[in-house]
């Protein structure tokens, strides 16, 4: 009597089918999962610049030394003394959103597309062209608008209420 | 009767699908948990920066002025998510003050701060 231990080559053949196909079915998926994550990774990095870039903003804006410390209030621009005597200034440049202490400009953050300053007065109304120094400013709200965007866009929005200009 | 051919029974075989019919269910079910989750670090940023946006606007109001308010939709970039804001009373001169940011990825964000009446 003969003893068949091994695998036969029909056997063999129909294994390795199986498998091929059971690749085949999933590959597609994978790959697809694959795409997803990195997606998500780059999504992620603009979501944490975002919020580091508007932490920033909103933690300087909040320390705005008096009423006449406000040197320029546009739309893109907020220019600034702050406390310690800083000039500041958050506008944009190329993409960029950038921080100007003095005449030091820093990159705040990158792949920016939209940076966008709301100026609210003390009745709530908002003040398209807000009286600046020299004169007090009548800013009493600022409302911080920041769109990045790489691959995918993320819009954030937040609010400051500088004590000082109460 | 030995006939030396040795292969895989009925209950073996169908033990075996079971098994992996398991194995990528269990996967299946990861791989949507993934999936639907992989944006709510994006959601949980926005919704706060919204909160801090609605809260530093409760700020300014006076403290008998601060009230609940009920849910607003916002529009534009920010359509999807709404505000409403909660006050409870804990004496005379405190009161919490809540902000509740919505959206369906996250159900509610809130952002609690105890205003004095000083």
């Amino acid at each position: 009597m003969k003893k068949n231990t091994a695998f036969t080559l029909i056997e063999l053949v129909m294994v390795i089918v199986l498998v091929g196909i059971i690749f085949g079915v999933t590959a597609p998926l994978m790959l697809e999962v694959g795409r997803n994550w990195q997606l998500a990774q780059g999504r992620n990095e603009l979501c944490e610049s975002a919020k580091v870039a508007m932490d920033r903003m909103v933690r300087e804006i909040r320390q705005v030394k008096d009423k006449t410390s406000v040197i320029t209030a546009t739309a893109v621009t907020f220019k600034f003394i702050d406390v310690d005597n800083n000039t500041i200034t958050f506008s944009t440049a190329s993409g960029h959103l950038m921080r100007t202490v003095g005449t030091t400009a820093n990159q705040l953050a990158d792949n920016v597309t939209a940076v966008s300053f709301t100026y609210y007065n003390a009745s709530e109304s908002v003040i398209a062209s807000p009286s600046v120094n020299p004169s007090a400013t009548n800013i009493a709200r600022i409302v911080i608008g920041l769109t990045l965007s790489s691959g995918s866009s993320l819009s954030l929005e937040s609010g400051v209420v500088p004590r000082s200009l109460q | 009767m030995m006939t030396g051919k040795k292969g895989f029974t009925l209950l073996e075989l169908v033990m075996m699908i079971v098994v992996i019919g398991l194995s990528f269910g269990g996967l299946a079910v990861v791989t949507q948990q993934v999936v639907l989750n992989i944006h709510k670090p994006q959601v949980i940023a926005t919704a706060t920066a919204l909160a801090e946006k609605e809260m530093e606007r409760l700020k300014r109001l006076s403290f008998a002025a601060t009230a609940a308010e009920a849910s607003q939709n916002y529009t534009g970039s920010f359509s999807g998510y709404s505000h409403r804001t909660t006050v409870t009373s804990v004496d005379a001169d405190h009161k919490v003050v809540a902000v509740v940011i919505s959206h369906p990825a996250i159900t509610s964000l809130t952002l609690a701060l105890l205003r004095t009446n000083y």
